[in-house]
């Protein structure tokens, strides 16, 4: 199924409010989606059967500091006559914000897909996957640790690649090296870990 | 500290969960990691692995450098199978100029046949390497230094063609640095008509078979197909699941969809499918399948029809358009895939370096739940980590 | 021992002197003797493991410290007695000093009763056998003392496994001594020798199929009783470092170490006295030299398999130790010590029957070790890989 095919899929489910316009076309096409709908378009895309993306490839963190903020998307207006008059769009702000982008994978079907949501850098909540596909646990970690994204729902996150008691996101932008470091020991514990594989999601059958 | 306190109800004896810590130095973790193991006597109850000793900033770096001097910090990433790294960044990075027309970048087929070329001895030396560790932490000490004796062969190779024996900086964005010298291509089929087929036989006859070795492995840290594709193995992790999806045959990139081999697949022949045994089975078996590889491409690799014709694609500048590609490649471990974005310029914006063992490695909690502590070693050894990809 | 003081008494003709000075001379210069078997019989087994391990491995093994090497244990020797003696901190000082001097006591006390030619035993007792086995497993309260006292969870986990492994193995150990002691009909070492005499076809290997797969399971439990591999997850480099002795330096390390090797020459001697004949040579009559350099010869050829096994064979995991303990050893020595009960009781009309059966057992086994033993130990350095690597 190409890009377009699965965003009409998704919108049929999810409607406009969530899943946005397509990036990128001539480079590899993204979906857009809110941050709020990532779990449940996960949990969609993996239990469709004509989707089932099965595998998560890749998660990736990304700072885009000067991306200028989105217009919002206008209603539909059946008729014309009735619109009120185009005021002149204001220049968009740039606003800082953080992206996830999703890479997957169906084994079954042989299709790729990206999605992709941006999330402001003062608020920087996103639902974890971790209950639909388990191998984002480290990814959500590591993207947590080195760009400071909130994932709700994920068992465990803690820094991963960095000591615990590190201050500050390095591969954000802005970051600037703290001059010393100071063991603090309080900071490096090692909590009680609890079981962090929550129940998968079914995998489909080819013929659903 | 994790120590529960359990009574035992017939006896009233009280028993302790121990915390032993497992690395960051211990001659079986191949790196630094650190397991943090809670064992009830000889039986873990869950292994924990902490991460981040071998963290180099990759990714902040390479956002401070041109395209073609991240390759030798990509090699380091994987630093057994330097080759494979440069190939997977190299063809993300054309991938992603491929997308312009400007940009565009034609590779001579000569240049692709010696990237397999290599790339495929990398992934012997590399397998070669894991079957000697592997081996070695289970007990049989001499398969290691057959099997090293035999990869030296092929680091005098590398040496000889990129100039350097573990981090080569050979594969550049645009075609590659050297070409072969005269008279290597003979040296290749040499080596391998007359040294290693013949010493991989021996290896069999020593070890793959052995009952020891069977029991040691065939039973033990089973992988479920299902359970391999939702945490992202991938590699011989996952085929040696029974899931025979390689991405040189299932989405071939470079010219690997010219090469007649098979897909090594777990088939449980001793245990349950996905065992240790099978993954270190089907390493062995992708040596074989490289072998196949190797000759052919040797045999159908062109000429060169000018002088330095290996460099002449490579551009001044590497300057792709802005937007952002993921493109995976077949490391000896699993799918390397490099998420590079570019806003234009000369720097890369962010490399995401998404490495097999990464994924690899997350399953080892998992999988350690109600082994033992050999067998917690014999995990370990078939997940087949490198730190450095692992910490990048 | 007797035999020594009435020889002393006779060679110096003094009169006058009590009987009681000569026992006690005698039984120091055995304790002498014994102790230069303790110091000796490691280095010389040190070499020989290294030169064998070297030549499985296709290296060549020490060559600079002497002719080939030869003065390599003593350089070693010289620099554990002059390395630092650390102790750990929160050690249990006096069970960590204890512990070491134990170990060795066990080894070193079962030297007494071994005989080392016809009629030459320090303690010729009429017990001999009950004796040996009863001081070798004095050993374990020496590892266990050392696991606990090291302060460090992973040598007591070497310790807990080592104490179960050997108290296990005792019992198909002691089953298989006890098929000899049936065969000849007394538990002296002396008479259980002379039981064999008159030829290669007396000994008990070729005499009764039951004492060949006795010897057999001796050998095995002897490799268990030792830590050998493939039973030497107590000492798994792998997996403990160096299990029970990993805090252990300099003489006390020694003393380990001296320890197995003369535990090793135990066990070879052993099976070389009960079931190969003892002192005995090939052809009947009365043996050269009292038979010293029969048993010698016997007991080395024990000792180079026992070497030759540890560069061979994967080891076996802790579980998978005790049921090839419990589950197949204990069942078969029982079959064993019942057949061999059989045998003896059988008219001698069948005796022809139950030895061509031995002979036959013993010749498969023997022609498959030596093609094993042609595939492993005796790897050439391929003159003609070097020759062609000289080229390149």
């Amino acid at each position: 199924m190409t890009t377009e095919d699965i965003r009409d899929r998704l919108i049929e489910e999810f409607g406009e409010e969530s899943i946005f316009a397509i990036l990128q076309t001539e480079i590899e096409p993204e979906i857009e989606i809110a941050a709020g709908a990532v779990l449940d378009a996960a949990q969609f895309l993996k239990g469709q059967g004509d989707l089932s993306f099965d595998v998560l490839m890749c998660l990736s963190a990304l700072d885009v500091p000067t991306l200028a903020k989105k217009p919002k998307r206008k209603p539909k207006i059946d008729d014309e006559s009735e619109a009120p008059p185009q005021e002149a769009e204001p220049e968009p702000e740039p606003i800082h914000q953080l992206a996830v982008v999703y890479h997957l994978f169906s084994v079954v079907h042989k299709h790729r897909l990206a999605l992709k949501t941006f999330v402001a850098v003062d608020e920087p909540h996103v639902p974890s996957v971790i209950a639909v596909w388990p191998a984002a646990d480290w990814h959500e970690r590591e993207a947590f640790d080195m760009m400071g994204i909130q994932f709700d729902g994920h068992p465990f996150l803690k820094r991963i690649l960095l000591p615990d008691d590190w201050e500050g996101h390095p591969l954000r932008k802005d970051y600037e090296t703290q001059e010393t470091y100071d063991v603090n020991d309080e900071a490096i514990l090692v909590p009680k870990h609890t079981t962090a594989t929550p129940e998968p999601v079914a995998p489909a059958t080819a013929d659903e | 500290m994790i120590s529960n306190v359990t009574t035992d109800s017939r006896t009233g004896l009280e028993t302790r969960e121990m915390v032993l810590n497992m690395g960051p130095q211990h001659p079986s973790t191949h790196g630094v990691l650190r397991l943090e193991v809670v064992t009830d006597g000889e039986l873990v109850v869950k292994a924990i692995p902490h991460i981040g000793y071998l963290h180099r900033c990759f990714e902040k770096h390479a956002e401070a450098l041109s395209y073609q001097t991240v390759i030798p910090y990509v090699d380091r990433l994987d630093y057994l199978a330097s080759m494979n790294n440069d190939l997977g960044y190299a063809i993300a990075v054309e991938t992603l100029m491929g997308k312009s027309e400007k940009t565009k970048i034609e590779l001579s087929d000569r240049v692709e046949y010696i990237r397999v070329v290599v790339a495929e001895l990398n992934r012997i030396a590399s397998h070669l390497m894991l079957l000697g560790t592997f081996t070695m932490d289970l007990g049989a000490i001499t398969p290691f230094t057959w099997l090293f004796r035999d990869r030296e062969y092929i680091l005098d190779l590398f040496e000889e063609v990129s100039g350097a024996r573990l981090l080569y900086n050979y594969i550049r964005v645009g075609g590659v640095s050297y070409d072969f010298p005269p008279g290597f291509e003979k040296k290749i089929t040499d080596f391998i008509d007359e040294t290693l087929e013949p010493h991989m036989a021996e290896c069999d006859d020593l070890i793959t078979f052995n009952k020891i070795f069977i029991e040691r492995a065939a039973d033990v840290g089973v992988v479920s197909s299902e359970e391999a594709l939702a945490w992202a193995l991938s590699g011989p992790m996952l085929r040696g699941s029974g899931v025979g999806f390689d991405l040189r045959k299932d989405d071939p990139y470079s010219v690997y969809d010219r090469f007649d081999f098979e897909v090594a697949v777990g088939d449980g022949r001793y245990g349950p499918i996905g065992s240790c045994w099978d993954r270190y089975y089907v390493r062995r078996l992708e040596i074989d399948e490289s072998i196949k590889i190797i000759r052919q491409a040797l045999e159908q690799m062109p000429d060169a029809t000018e002088p330095d014709e290996v460099r002449s694609a490579i551009p001044k500048t590497v300057r792709p358009p802005e937007g952002e590609v993921y493109v995976r490649t077949e490391n000896p471990r699993g799918e390397l895939g490099f998420f590079v974005r570019s806003d234009g310029s000369a720097n890369p914006f962010r490399i995401k370096g998404r490495s097999p063992c990464f994924c690899n490695l997350s399953i080892m909690e998992r999988l350690s739940e109600g082994c033992l502590i050999a067998d917690l070693i014999t995990i370990l050894g078939s997940v087949d980590i490198v730190l450095g990809e692992v910490d990048r | 021992m007797e035999a020594l003081a009435t020889l002393l008494a006779e060679t110096t003709g003094l009169t006058g002197v009590p009987h009681i000075v000569w026992m006690i001379i005698g039984g120091l210069t055995a304790a002498g003797i014994a102790t230069a078997v303790m110091g000796v019989t490691p280095l010389l087994l040190v070499y020989v493991e290294r030169k064998v391990s070297a030549h499985v491995q296709d290296r060549l093994g020490p060559m600079r410290t002497g002719f080939h090497g030869l003065l390599q244990t003593l350089a070693d020797a010289f620099k554990l007695l002059f390395k630092e003696q650390i102790e750990p901190e929160q050690s249990d000082k006096l069970l960590f000093v204890l512990a070491p001097g134990v170990v060795f006591m066990g080894a070193f006390a079962a030297l007494a009763a071994l005989p080392l030619g016809m009629g030459i035993t320090a303690a010729d007792l009429n017990v001999g056998l009950m004796y040996i086995l009863a001081m070798t497993s004095v050993s374990v309260v020496g590892i266990i003392m050392a696991g606990w006292a090291s302060n460090n969870k992973w040598s007591l986990l070497g310790a807990m496994r080592s104490a179960a492994q050997i108290v296990s193995y005792e019992v198909p150990a002691s089953f298989g001594v006890l098929t000899a002691v049936v065969l000849a009909g007394s538990l002296n070492m002396g008479e259980i020798s002379a039981a064999q005499s008159g030829g290669i076809w007396n000994w008990f290997v070729f005499q009764s199929p039951f004492g060949f797969l006795a010897f057999v399971m001796l050998f095995i439990a002897g490799l268990a009783e030792t830590n050998r591999v493939p039973f030497d997850i107590p000492e798994a480099e792998s997996e403990l470092v160096a299990g029970y002795h990993t805090e252990y330096s300099g003489m006390r390390f020694a003393f380990f170490f001296m320890a197995e090797y003369v535990n090793m020459l135990i066990v070879a001697c052993l099976g070389a006295v009960l079931f190969l004949g003892g002192w005995n040579g090939v052809l009947p009559g009365e043996p050269v030299f009292a038979g010293i350099p029969w048993l010698l010869a016997k007991v080395a050829v024990l000792m180079y398999v026992i070497v030759w096994l540890r560069w061979v064979l994967p080891r076996l995991r802790v579980d998978q130790l005790m049921t090839v303990g419990w589950k197949v050893l204990v069942p078969l020595t029982m079959v064993t010590v019942l057949g061999a009960a059989v045998q003896v009781l059988s008219p001698p009309s069948t005796q022809i029957v139950f030895r061509i059966v031995a002979w036959a057992m013993t010749g498969v086994v023997v022609l498959i070790s030596i093609r094993a033993w042609r595939q492993t130990a005796h790897v050439p350095i391929r003159k003609k890989e070097l020759a062609s690597r000289a080229v390149a």
